[in-house]
């Protein structure tokens, strides 16, 4: 964008391109990401951990952090968005899929783990690509499009390997589809700060 | 047209003489517009939005600052510096003329 002479029709098509823009543009600092990354692997761990011990009466009591990490989340956001005092159509977007994930996460992991038996965790897994892959591509992030797009194959591969080691699975893909590309979204919001 | 001097910034006569002339100019009006959108935004999302380079954004934010358009804030965010900017009653008083004064020339032109 250079200073030069433009006439009216140009900056009238300026000033609409400009606000438009502004009102699509999105930008995420990777927080939730890292966060119900982290919770997930600590909670998958030490689902498998309890389950190798032969813990199998309280084997999924590690998983009642999601809901609190869920609460976190949920407030950390509605702090930072109500600093911030514009409509973004891409942020509610965001909020809307990772809200409605979480809650089927939720839904599915507590109350119907037994219908889903063995396909939980690829459920889960699946939920995991399609928040990954829908980031995205709303905050145009490549590497959580192609870390959605390989959390979604794994999540079919999944059957293929013994249910006991399923959640040694959602423990790595959590750190590795979800913590690091979070933390990398992060390192390079705050490296481009002026 | 605008030109830098060493204590001075001139501002030339342009042919749309009643546009005014710091909103008259792309990378200008790109900034304020941003900040018509956004109560705040800071110097990395103008830059995103405009491509421009960080000197040249910095001159202009300044143009816009001596003409009491924006209100520039500089802080620590993270141990990072944030510069942030935000409109003045006096910038949108301007911005809503200046788009007023489009249209009438647009009208008068067709």
């Amino acid at each position: 964008m250079q200073n030069k002479e433009f006439t009216p029709e140009e900056s009238l098509s300026l000033i609409s391109n400009v606000i438009m823009e502004a009102k699509s543009r999105f930008k995420d600092n990777g927080f939730s990401f890292i966060f119900i990354g982290l919770c997930s692997a600590v909670a998958s761990l030490g689902q498998f951990i309890l389950l190798r011990l032969e813990y199998y009466h309280i084997n999924y009591y590690p998983y009642f952090i999601m809901p609190v990490a869920a609460a976190v989340i949920f407030f950390y956001y509605r702090k930072k968005r109500g600093a911030v005092k514009t409509k973004n159509i891409i942020g509610s977007l965001f909020t809307i899929i990772s809200a409605l994930m979480g809650l089927n996460l939720m839904i599915a992991g507590f109350f119907f783990w037994e219908k889903f038996g063995i396909a939980l965790i690829p459920f889960i897994l699946i939920l995991f690509s399609i928040w990954s892959a829908f980031s995205g591509v709303l905050i145009k992030s490549r590497i959580f499009l192609i870390s959605g797009i390989l959390i979604n194959i794994i999540a079919y591969c999944s059957f293929f390997i013994d249910k006991e080691y399923h959640p040694l699975v959602l423990s790595i893909v959590s750190l590795i589809g979800i913590v690091v590309p979070g933390i990398r979204l992060n390192y390079s919001g705050k490296a481009n700060h002026v | 047209m605008c030109q830098a001097s060493d204590s001075t910034i001139q501002v030339k006569p342009t042919m749309y003489k009643n546009l005014d002339p710091i909103l008259h100019s792309q990378l200008r009006l790109a900034i304020v517009s941003l900040l018509m959108t956004n109560d705040e935004a800071d110097f990395n999302q103008i830059k995103e939005m405009t491509n421009a380079t960080s000197g040249n954004i910095s001159v202009q934010i300044s143009k816009l600052h001596e003409a009491g358009y924006n209100e520039v804030v500089k802080s620590f965010k993270n141990n990072y510096q944030n510069t942030s900017l935000s409109i003045t009653k006096k910038g949108i008083k301007a911005f809503e003329d200046y788009v007023e004064s489009l249209k009438q020339y647009i009208k008068t032109n067709k």
